[in-house]
């Protein structure tokens, strides 16, 4: 199953962007494009207008937080899964206060990035309903 | 009776200070009979009876018999309330407990 959604992975580790890649397409997402950093992240974010952002938590230049808040101010319906090693509850809890809508802890397991991968579509499928 | 914490004078007999509220009759903490005011140890059981003012014990009792007062009390339930906010913020969370806190 291919699923039309595009999705947009930002990651300053290039090891990371080949595997998030290569796991989207696994799980239908074919439609994908990254980035090295934040002010890429976004230059990509208003150019491919992604339904769905994986976005690091950690990067230098621009932190996941600042991206994260400049997604949704731009677009408040793109859905931003935070892909982090942070763990402390009061940075976790800031990003879920910044708008994002789900959170994968790395390092993480295929399956659970699968469960995550299920719950974007179920969310993107739910609003494709409703706006029917 | 001279109160050894606050050195306040107390009427004999008395079992904790008037001023500080130390207990004053010394027993044995295990086995209740009663000691005299320089025992090292008790006569009945063998337990020592004097604790080294270090230990846990003597730390915990110097808290118990401790008057404090209205500010005290105010300042140690703030110390209280920020060390907890404190401690839930910097709680280290797992996948499941993102996920509950993601709903």
């Amino acid at each position: 199953m291919s699923y039309p959604y595009r999705v947009l992975a930002i990651d300053d580790s290039p090891h990371f962007r080949i595997l998030i890649t290569k796991l989207l397409r696994r799980f239908g997402f074919e439609t994908v494009e990254t980035g090295e950093n934040g002010r890429i992240g976004l230059q990509k974010f208003d150019s491919f207008q992604p339904h769905v952002v994986f976005l690091d938590g950690i990067m230098p230049e621009m932190d996941g937080l600042t991206v994260l808040r400049s997604i949704k101010a731009k677009n408040a319906v793109t859905i931003v899964v935070v892909t982090s090693s942070l763990s402390e509850r009061d940075k976790v809890l800031q990003f879920k206060e910044s708008g994002a809508d789900l959170y994968l802890m790395k390092p993480f397991e295929e399956v659970k990035f699968q469960e995550v991968a299920q719950k974007v579509v179920n969310i993107l499928e739910a609003r494709a309903k409703a706006s029917v | 009776m001279t109160c050894p914490h606050c050195g306040a004078e107390n009427t004999a007999g008395v079992k904790f200070c008037r001023s500080c509220g130390l207990a004053l009759e010394n027993s044995c903490r295990k086995c209740g009979h009663a000691a005299g005011q320089d025992d090292r140890f008790c006569t009945a059981c063998g337990q020592p009876l004097v604790m080294p003012e270090s230990s846990p014990d003597a730390r915990r009792q110097a808290l118990q018999t401790k008057q404090y007062s209205p500010e005290e009390i105010e300042e140690l339930l703030v110390l209280r309330r920020l060390t907890k906010k404190q401690e839930i913020a910097s709680k280290t969370l797992n996948q499941d407990d993102v996920d509950k806190l993601f709903g």
